[in-house]
């Protein structure tokens, strides 16, 4: 399996406060990777150090082959990243086509193509295609969210907390739809605040306190870890 | 009488919210006021009358060739001067005011004293209906504002371009990550809203002598047709600069023409009490 993304010493700062502490990560190609810890643990950081949201203050992060570290978001996407951000951020005064095709800005002429594949993978979206994204419900918005970062058909889908703010039985459609994702062999890291469903579909984990891993690996081997079902799958 | 007044008021609200899109543009972009509109749009009357008075470019090219020059000066200024002022809005706008009175100075320097401006849409009228005179220039003004609404609504609704720019004013952190340059799609709003103000420049040179100051109470009343209208929404900013226009004109008439520049200020001012988003300014439902 080849290396997509190695992270080496990756630190992060905002003003004197360190969120993220020389972190070292690595995913290989159809690998799916969680990145466990509380709120505030430094999981958003990484994952907007990752696609270049935020300037980083020491490491190098490598995409597959290449140094991204000093690359802008736009770049980092034509390499291949594509975001589901938290909090869904779906245009809301775009319709759910028009984000689809937005997703497909750098996708040519396989952007309708595509927009069939995403309503054929949610098909509440293509009922809702003239809608404006604003008036959909929350797990509406972040079926969106992940169809319109699915349109550039990218190498690396990185998800940060895809399961926030929506009820159980939504995130379960929205874990089916991960799950199904990943067993096609989309290469997934995974930033989540619930360790159970991101361990249930994980194939390797980082756990991260106060911006540093304090634990990796195989998924299993952190949902047998007593400290992990202590503090984040209940015992 | 009533109809020749809304001819008037037609073909100055047009100029108003040709004036008032530059505005609209950036701050949908950027959430910021770009307040060196009104000099935009006369340094484009200037251009014009250069290009048409001593180049003897006629009436359509000229109405190309300013708004690329307009275009290209926008993209530049955004790059060099506007983008080092985003940190903050206060900032931005003594910036943008700053900027203005540097172009008006810079075209005073040029052209010190008012000039006439060649009547290139010939100096003719129609009488479309009995006893109502209409200006071939202000034909052209209402003909060419539609036009562009019409060339703006196809690029912001159809084109991949027109949507990345939708989508850097909706969120401009997640469009980058879908792939759009947003330095790019700025400098490329601030070029649009250049181009659209440059064009109001030419088309309403003919109608008047024109001077360096003239932008300055064009400039505050687009921004007034703006906020009428809602300034995140060009339909409404169109709206609005037509009502503007309509308003001055019968308010002129019938009242005085001594009060009025104060309608366009007290509508602006009502609009910011009563309905401060405007006519159309849209607050899009959220839900979670």
């Amino acid at each position: 399996m080849t290396e997509i993304l190695s992270v080496r010493g990756l630190s992060v700062t905002y003003g004197k406060v360190q969120a993220v502490r020389s972190v070292d990560l690595h995913i290989t190609s159809g690998e799916t990777v969680a990145i466990l810890g509380a709120n505030g643990a430094g999981k958003s950081s990484i994952v907007r150090a990752l696609t270049g949201l935020v300037r980083v203050a020491g490491g190098d992060i490598s995409f597959q082959g290449q140094d991204v570290t000093r690359l802008s978001s736009d770049r980092r996407a034509a390499a291949g990243m594509a975001l589901v951000p938290e909090g869904r951020r779906v245009f809301g005064d775009m319709t759910v086509t028009e984000n689809l095709q937005m997703g497909g800005y750098l996708a040519g002429r396989a952007v309708a193509e595509r927009t069939e594949t995403m309503f054929a993978l949610f098909p509440r979206l293509r009922e809702r295609r003239t809608q404006l994204a604003a008036t959909l419900s929350g797990g509406e918005q972040q079926m969106l969210a992940i169809a319109r970062a699915l349109m550039r058909g990218p190498s690396l889908l990185v998800l940060d907390e895809p399961s926030l703010g929506l009820s159980p039985i939504m995130v379960q459609t929205i874990y089916r739809a991960i799950k199904d994702l990943r067993d096609k062999g989309m290469t997934i890291l995974l930033a989540e605040q619930s360790a159970s469903v991101a361990l249930s579909l994980a194939d390797r984990a980082y756990l991260l306190e106060a911006g540093s891993v304090v634990l990796e690996g195989p998924a299993r081997a952190l949902r047998d870890d007593p400290r992990v079902r202590e503090v984040y799958l209940g015992g | 009488m009533l109809p020749q007044l809304l001819i008037g008021g037609l073909g100055t609200g047009c100029i108003y919210a040709l004036v008032g899109l530059g505005f609209t543009l950036v701050y949908r972009g950027m959430a910021m006021v770009n307040f060196a509109q009104g000099q935009v749009f006369m340094a484009g009357t200037f251009l014009g009358l250069y290009l048409a008075r001593d180049l003897g470019v006629p009436a359509i090219p000229l109405l190309i060739l300013v708004p690329a020059i307009s275009f290209v000066a926008g993209a530049l200024l955004e790059k060099l001067v506007f983008r080092r002022l985003y940190h903050s809005h206060e900032v931005f706008v003594v910036g943008a005011i700053g900027l203005g009175v540097m172009i008006e100075n810079f075209v005073r320097a040029l052209f010190p004293e008012p000039l006439p401006f060649p009547k290139i849409f010939g100096s003719g009228v129609y009488r479309f209906i009995p006893g109502v005179l209409f200006q071939k220039t202000y034909l052209w003004i209402v003909v060419i504002t539609l036009i562009l609404v019409l060339m703006l609504h196809i690029m912001f609704t159809y084109t991949r371009r027109g949507r990345a720019l939708r989508a850097v004013a909706a969120d401009a952190e997640i469009a980058g990550t879908m792939g759009v340059s947003v330095p790019r799609a700025i400098g490329l709003t601030f070029g649009l809203s250049f181009a659209v103000a440059s064009i109001a420049g030419v088309l309403i040179g003919p109608l008047y002598f024109v001077s360096p100051d003239m932008g300055d109470m064009v400039g505050l009343k687009a921004f007034s047709a703006a906020v009428l209208g809602g300034i995140n929404s060009i339909v409404g900013t169109i709206i609005g600069g037509i009502l503007l226009g309509v308003i001055e004109a019968t308010a002129a008439f019938y009242i005085s023409t001594d009060y009025k520049d104060v309608f366009a200020f007290a509508i602006l001012m009502l609009m910011l009490v009563v309905r401060p988003h405007g006519l159309l300014g849209r607050v899009v439902p959220v839900k979670v």
